[in-house]
């Protein structure tokens, strides 16, 4: 019997371009609850694009093709709405925010996803016990909680601040755009045990990453190139491997 | 209480104010700002006002900061916990100081000899020596009649070496008011002085005020003004490090909406060694307000090892909003360091998309960016109280509609 529940995330033959340059080019790609998607590529392949449009970023323009969120159509949605509809993108380069602590920030972010949600806000004493359960999956201290949003915190830091975040928000579908780069093993340890925390059957991921080494640490159920605006070759854990000793070279010809 | 050379004082600044009159922006210190529609309205100085039925009371306190000493249209009308005094009870030697500061043979001295001649009562305060103040010292300045009001605050505050105090000076409005206080404040060896001023005025309201601060060895003074409810505002602070390794740091945010205007205007005068200046002055633009912002240093020739540093960033959220900004610095000796910066932005949008993708609307991302710009400068008071004050304060500002 077929699966009837639409798949988290279906992107069909989606063009995008940047001013008058195409970027994305018959995309195609479909995540249902509980998988794991990782897009690698080489540079210039489109794989930010791709994580930058699916969150409603400014500055792309949209030429043809669909993408659907639970069988809603994605793009139609305000970027917040994506956020409270559960579409969480973990950035490549998280902003600063001098003057607004860390837990402010968050705290301000869930209740709005929550009024949306029709729920209740969570008050601050049950939200201090959630955000230092959940800290602790990343290694933030109360220190760092207190301190303003990635306001002077190294590349690292930022990246697990993300991590906080997305455990914070429990979205449907997780996008990470490269969030290993920049990243010391130490960190890049902290930041996937942080991400293999949140997986379970409901949730989705779309790992986006140029290395084999993150993926090393999360085992994604199904890894994707691609090259030229498009998914040129799909398969298993192995194919990372594959494109880690082999490069891109091989592949970008296909496209 | 009067004395000989205080009546000869006020003669002086009457004379004074008849040759200047109110500046306006032919002066170089003024260029920005014009009192032309201020002057224009037929004000009543509050030293000759009608008394008014049923005569105003002083607005409740703060929570957590009580009233040392309120004042209505320039008479004392409470004593809180018997800290400081009013004019009337004034020493020879309390009445002799005033005015020790104000040098009113400047060119743009209008206002502040109109202070010098027509204040009715002031408020004075020693702070002996070695003793540290709990909590602040709270002066709260009220005007309100049944005509439009001219009132002229005045104080002076003394702190004896080393002691420690923080200084709240309120000033509130009812009706039509120009409010044109003048504050003196001496600091002694190692003093510490915070100085905090609250102007919470009406749209009605012209607020033009001068703080005058001498500081001798070691002494640090901080200054918070924060600018937002009057028409129009001019807030000068002058501050002379007459000691060595004196230090000021001057901190200020205006946040302006609709018509309103104010311009801030500060001078540092370094005039000895090891000498250190800080300010940070951020605005806050909406509507079709102006804001200005003068940072005016001078850093003399025996001044070996004095820094200064100066940042005024500016947010200009309103289509028809304006921004001037202008450091002033002249340096007359090699072996010092000066910084200063200026910007006028808007915000990031980068900043808010990102909090958009946390599920922020667009309209609550601005407000808690701009939030954010202005808590830098909150984040630098001194008492927990005050802080409770002006975040409620910063997030009506930062949301009231006000027509522009």
């Amino acid at each position: 019997m077929a699966d009837e529940t639409p798949p988290l995330l279906e992107i069909r033959d989606l063009h995008v371009q940047v001013e008058d340059k195409p970027i994305l080019r018959g995309l195609s790609l479909t995540i249902r609850a509980g998988e794991m998607h990782a897009v690698m590529g080489p540079n210039g392949a489109g794989k930010s694009t791709l994580a930058h449009f699916l969150s409603g970023r400014d500055g792309y323009t949209h030429t043809a093709g669909e993408v659907f969120f639970e069988g809603r159509d994605l793009l139609s949605m305000a970027p917040e709405e994506r956020a409270r509809a559960g579409v969480f993108l973990a950035f490549q380069y998280p902003i600063e925010i001098p003057g607004i602590s860390n837990l402010y920030f968050l705290r301000t972010a869930l209740n709005a996803i929550r009024r949306s949600q029709g729920a209740e806000e969570v008050d601050a004493a049950d939200f201090m016990k959630l955000v230092r359960e959940k800290a602790k999956l990343v290694d933030l201290t109360d220190a760092m909680l207190k301190r303003a949003v990635n306001d002077g915190f190294s590349g690292g830091e930022k990246k697990r601040n993300e991590i906080l975040q997305m455990a914070i928000l429990e979205p449907k579908l997780a996008l990470l755009d490269e969030t290993d780069s920049g990243l010391d093993i130490d960190a890049l340890g902290m930041v996937a045990r942080g991400v293999n925390a949140l997986r379970g059957p409901g949730r989705g991921f779309l790992v986006i990453t140029h290395y084999d080494r993150l993926l090393a640490h999360l085992e994604p159920d199904h890894v994707h190139v691609l090259a030229a605006g498009r998914i040129v070759r799909s398969g298993g854990r192995e194919l990372a491997r594959e494109l880690e000793q082999r490069g891109y070279g091989w592949l970008e010809g296909a496209a | 209480m009067t004395s000989a050379s205080s009546s000869a004082r006020r003669v002086e600044a009457r004379a004074r104010f008849t040759a200047l009159g109110v500046p306006d922006r032919h002066l170089e210190a003024w260029k920005y700002t014009s009192t032309r529609a201020a002057v224009d309205t037929p004000w009543v100085e509050t030293s000759t006002a009608r008394p008014v039925a049923g005569s105003p009371t002083l607005p409740p306190e703060l929570p957590g900061l009580p009233t040392d000493l309120g004042f209505v249209n320039g008479l004392p009308v409470s004593r809180g916990v018997g800290r400081g005094r009013s004019g009337a009870e004034a020493s020879a030697a309390e009445l002799d100081a005033l005015g020790g500061l104000v040098d009113l043979s400047q060119p743009h001295a209008g206002l502040w000899a109109l202070n010098g001649a027509e204040h009715d009562a002031f408020a004075t305060f020693d702070v002996p020596a070695e003793n540290v103040l709990p909590g602040a010292f709270v002066l709260h300045w009220h005007t309100e009649g049944a005509e439009p009001l001219r009132d002229h605050p005045r104080t002076l505050i003394r702190v004896g070496a080393n002691a420690r105090v923080v200084i709240v000076e309120r000033f509130t409005a009812q009706g039509r008011a120009w409010v044109n206080p003048v504050t003196e404040l001496v600091l002694g060896p190692g003093a510490q002085v915070e100085y905090v001023r609250l102007q919470a005025q009406g749209a009605d309201t012209v607020h033009t005020s001068a703080v005058f601060a001498r500081l001798d060895r070691d002494a640090t003074l901080v200054t918070h003004e924060y600018a937002c409810g009057a028409a129009l505002t001019r807030a000068e602070v002058h501050v002379q490090l007459a000691g060595p390794g004196a230090t000021c740091r001057l901190n200020g945010l205006y946040v302006l909406d609709g018509k309103r205007h104010a311009d801030l205007y500060t001078r540092i005068r370094h005039e000895a060694p090891h000498t250190t200046s800080e300010e940070l002055y951020k605005g806050v633009l909406r509507g079709n307000a102006r804001g200005v912002f003068t940072g005016n240093i001078y850093m003399g020739p025996g001044v070996r090892g004095a820094s200064t540093r100066q940042e005024n960033p500016n947010l200009l959220l309103g289509d028809g909003a304006h921004v001037d900004t202008r450091p002033q610095l002249e340096i007359l000796h090699n072996d010092v360091k000066a910084f200063h910066g200026a910007t006028i932005g808007r915000l990031d949008p980068g900043a808010i998309f990102y909090l958009r993708s946390r599920g922020l609307s667009t309209e609550a991302a601005r407000l808690l960016l701009t939030g954010a710009f202005c808590n830098t400068v909150l984040d630098t008071l001194p008492l927990e109280a005050l802080r409770t004050h002006l975040d409620a304060w910063l997030a009506g500002a930062l949301t009231e509609d006000v027509p522009s």
